[in-house]
């Protein structure tokens, strides 16, 4: 009965472990940043604009959306650092529907703007608790925004370059490993960002002296990582016998990324004594089978 | 890094670099790490330089915080309130925390406190790893201010910010790790949160407080614990080198179990120290040190004690082992010294007891005084081609002592007599060739069939007048059939030979394992005589086939088939349990075995790898591995 009982306990502990783990929640075994949700997949057509959006006569309605920061002082702050003067009188609305809206006007919600481009100001608010498929460019509403100073060049910003688009790139990590390493032995990969466990990514055998492991990781994604044989005392060590600090990967813009690296020795090795592997027969270090008289060197 | 427009998530693990200006809402902007850009972090190294107040330890109160583990990122909603290491104050309606790209927001009616004046503004972005903070006032009307360096007397007006200074991100979906009211943030380190609501799947179990560690610092990851099956680490107190765990665990001898673990760490060494388990008589204390004495010298040492001990209460026996290993880099090689004590009691010798035994408690606690102890020094060269031959050449070299004054190494030899100190020095070599393409894939497609293989030999010369050679040839060809399937077999011989000339049957005398004395299997108690003909000569001959096939990046299947061709054959033993797992200790190889691995990987964090090995009826018995061996990789 009470092995009956510890069974369901540990039962329950495992299957708590497993629905944690595999929901991502335990601590310190962290993955990649998730890959970014995905934007609505069932377009949503916006409601028409209610009776009262009308542009002012010099003006035409342009629609773009975005996350609101803020509404205040007459004004609404989106996440990309942007004021926007509202409308006196601006309606505020659901944005699937045109009707009342179901999520209040604040931090985090989602909202579709309808600007008066006579004025530049914001005639109705459609709001969201979901991300809302992109409309309008950003370029057609900048010169609405409002702010007291003159713009001014930023010079920790990048002004060229491609930058990383965050796409997942196919990154093929091939290591070659001391010949002595045993022919069964595991090879994994440790990185930083799965809690450096030794464990993380077993890689494959491919040759005598080389392994092998295929992963998607996003474009921009640094990485930490080490060679282990499964545990941190076989970690991987420097051609001059000293630990090695983890190298350091940073995924860029590509489809297809190989990284080539060698290993030239494991922690747990013993350069006095081959290693013949796990249950090796007899030889002078392991001469006796089970029941052992005098042992030997 | 990415500058991100609404509706996308932050999705990357990585230095927060400047984005571009924002250009367009969708898709979202652009950002190129800078180069040379300060605060970048350096992989595992601590700040060369304190960081300023300004960007150290700051806290977080809310209504309700919460952790995001599969996404790192630190949430927190209603009057949150936020105080920063030099004393600035930010109340605000959200703010969210990207951990890997060391950056928050603070946003919706937004109070910034500062030495300089206190503001208000819709919201407020600090990115630690630049030092730049970034505020959307208001006044009499909006505007944009940067503060570089925690200047706030001296904002700079208007300039461009990144695109992605205030992205929030949809979170809606994702799991919560860790509810908490509180929670003080070292950026790149760590996370305190006071009380803390921990998620185990199934529910919420309310703790005082939780000690999250993301540091990038491998050394935390050291582990002293021995294996269990199942560890369930609760983090209760930690800092910037410091961290204190509990574990509740599970295996099978011990049922469930505390231990505990302390990691004192720092870029150049580490201490660890674990004891486990806490609440079980059988008691095994660990403690892992390593220190960088100098770029070119390290030491590390290792040190366990198993003692058996009610509480903490005088052990009935006690154990112990301890490494010592300090290497040295040399020019093109380097030098180890390679120290063991094994001891095999630590209590002071009893009263004779029972039949005059020596012993503790119980003659089941047996006192043995046993104290061998062995030291190398090894040098070992670099790996360096051989001309313009597709070769490598390493030699290494090395010297010891082995010594056990209670149990000989070798006990009444004729002419010898008993030893029980020996010098040895040996010299080693290993011959390896690149990868050869013996037939090369005329077609481009990387398909060449590739030689390999490898020459190791061995000489090891002792003072007593005998010397072993070790010598293991491998070879093997491998070929990738299609960028998913790949094969591999591979043929190695090791040889191994203990030659005492004149004296060879001395130690190896014909008849010390034939009859009674004959090796057997503890499972069948059959004889295995052969053993008789060991004469300190050993032949392995091993043959490896292996078929990969990698159908997609999330699926691969391995099977492999082993041959071996050995003398002395091997002897079918016991089904024992380490670790958790269960597999039958052989003494060799089985002739046969086949093994089947097929790993999937779940998500960005776990792969699931289930195997199973079949031995062709070994022995009459040994037919699969006693289980399935499952192993979530994460």
């Amino acid at each position: 009965m009470k092995q009956r009982r510890l069974l369901l306990v540990s039962a329950l502990w495992i299957a708590s472990a497993l629905a944690a783990a595999t929901s991502g929640l335990l601590p310190g075994k962290v993955g990649l940043a998730a890959t970014p949700p995905p934007l609505t997949e069932t377009p949503i057509t916006p409601p028409p604009l209610s009776a009262t959006a009308t542009p002012s006569p010099s003006g035409q309605l342009i629609r773009y959306t975005g996350q609101l920061l803020d509404l205040r002082g007459g004004f609404a702050f989106f996440t990309t650092g942007d004021a926007f003067r509202l409308a006196p009188g601006y309606k505020v609305v659901d944005a699937a529907t045109g009707g009342p809206p179901t999520v209040p006007a604040m931090t985090r919600t989602y909202a579709r703007a309808a600007f008066d481009t006579g004025n530049g100001s914001i005639v109705q608010l459609g709001l969201s608790p979901k991300p809302l498929p992109p409309e309008a460019n950003y370029q057609d509403v900048a010169r609405f925004a409002v702010a007291l100073s003159t713009s001014a060049p930023n010079p920790d910003l990048i002004p060229h370059g491609e930058g990383y688009n965050g796409k997942p790139v196919l990154v093929i990590f091939t290591v070659e490993i001391p010949p002595q390493t045993p022919f069964n032995d595991d090879v994994y990969l440790a990185t930083d960002v799965s809690g450096w466990s030794a464990t993380a990514i077993k890689m494959d055998r491919i040759d005598a002296t080389h392994y092998r492991v295929e992963r998607d990781f996003l474009s921009g994604t640094r990485l930490l990582y080490r060679y282990t044989l499964g545990s941190w005392s076989s970690a991987e060590r420097g051609q001059d016998g000293l630990e090695v600090k983890p190298r350091l990967f940073l995924v860029p813009n590509a489809d297809v990324k190989s990284v080539s690296d060698t290993v030239y020795h494991w922690g747990n090795e013993n350069p006095n004594a081959p290693d013949l592997g796990e249950n090796a027969p007899p030889t002078p270090y392991n001469p006796i089978p089970f029941f052992t008289p005098p042992r030997r060197p | 890094m990415l500058a991100f427009a609404p509706g996308r998530a932050a999705a990357q693990v990585g230095p927060a670099p400047f984005p571009q200006p924002p250009t367009t809402l969708t898709p979202p902007p652009v950002g190129t790490p800078a180069p040379g850009l300060q605060g970048a972090p350096e992989p595992s190294e601590s700040p060369s330089t304190p960081r300023p107040a300004r960007l150290s330890a700051f806290g977080v109160t809310a209504k309700r915080v919460a952790f995001y583990s599969n996404r790192y990122v630190l949430t927190a909603e209603g009057a949150v309130k936020l105080q920063l290491g030099d004393g600035t104050r930010i109340s605000a309606n959200t703010f969210f925390m990207d951990l890997r790209l060391n950056r928050f927001v603070a946003a919706g009616d937004v109070t910034l406190v500062t030495s300089s004046g206190t503001y208000h503004g819709a919201a407020f972005s600090e990115y630690f790893d630049f030092d730049r903070a970034y505020f959307i006032p208001v006044t009499s009307e909006p505007d944009r201010w940067t503060y570089t360096e925690g200047q706030y007397a001296h904002p700079l007006f208007g300039r461009e910010m990144p695109g992605d200074a205030f992205f929030l991100p949809d979170l809606s979906g994702q799991s919560v790790f860790c509810y908490s009211k509180k929670a003080v943030v070292d950026p790149r380190q760590s996370i305190r949160f006071t009380p803390a609501s921990l998620n185990f799947g199934l529910t919420f179990v309310p703790f005082p407080t939780y000690f999250l560690n993301f540091s990038s610092n491998p050394n935390f990851a050291q582990n002293a614990l021995p294996g269990s099956e199942v560890d369930g680490p609760y983090d209760f107190a930690g800092g910037a080198h410091g961290l204190a765990t509990a574990h509740l665990r599970y295996d099978p001898a011990d049922n469930v179990f505390f231990a505990y673990e302390q990691h004192q760490v720092s870029a150049n060494h580490y201490l660890v120290f674990a004891v486990s388990p806490l609440t079980r008589p059988l008691k095994v204390y660990n403690l892992l040190g390593f220190d960088r004495l100098s770029p070119k010298v390290e030491i590390q040492v290792s040190l366990q004690e198993t003692a058996f001990q009610h509480d903490f209460s005088q052990p009935l026996s006690a154990t112990a082992y301890g490494n010592l290993e300090v290497t040295a880099g040399l020019h093109h090689s380097y030098l180890q010294l390679n120290a063991d004590q094994y001891y095999e009691s630590l209590l002071s010798q009893p009263q004779p007891g029972i039949g005059g035994l020596l012993y503790y408690g119980d003659p089941s606690h047996n006192w043995v005084p046993d104290h061998p102890n062995d030291v190398s020094l090894s040098w070992i060269g670099y790996r360096n081609p051989i001309g313009k031959l597709p070769l490598y050449l390493q030699l290494r070299s090395s010297i010891g002592l082995d010594h056990d004054w209670l149990t000989p190494l070798y006990d009444d030899l004729p002419d010898i007599g008993t030893i029980v100190t020996q010098w040895s020095h040996g010299a080693g070599m290993n011959v390896t060739t690149q990868q050869i393409k013996l037939l090369p894939d005329r077609s481009g497609q990387h398909r060449d069939l590739l030689l390999t293989a490898s020459f190791d030999k061995q000489r090891q010369w002792f003072s007593m007048p005998h010397y072993i050679d070790t010598q293991v040839e491998t070879a093997s060809l491998s070929r990738a059939f299609t960028p998913k399937v790949n094969a591999l077999v591979s043929y190695s011989i090791t040889n191994t030979g203990d030659f005492w000339g004149s004296k060879q049957l001395d130690v190896y005398p014909p008849t010390s394992l034939s009859g009674m004395n004959a090796a057997y299997s503890p499972f069948t108690l059959e004889q295995f005589p052969g053993y008789s003909a060991f004469r300190g000569f050993a032949t392995v001959r091993s043959l490896n086939e292996q078929l990969l096939f990698t159908p997609t990046t999330r699926l691969t299947l391995t099977f492999s088939m082993r041959e071996n061709h050995d003398f002395p054959v091997p002897i079918p033993g016991l089904p024992v349990i380490s670790g958790g797992v269960t597999f039958w200790q052989n003494y060799g190889f089985t002739p046969y075995q086949f093994t089947g691995d097929v790993r999937y990987r779940i998500n960005n964090i776990l792969a699931l790898d289930v195997a199973r090995a079949y031995y062709f009826n070994f022995g009459g018995y040994q037919r699969w591995s006693p289980e399935f061996l499952i192993t979530l990789l994460r």
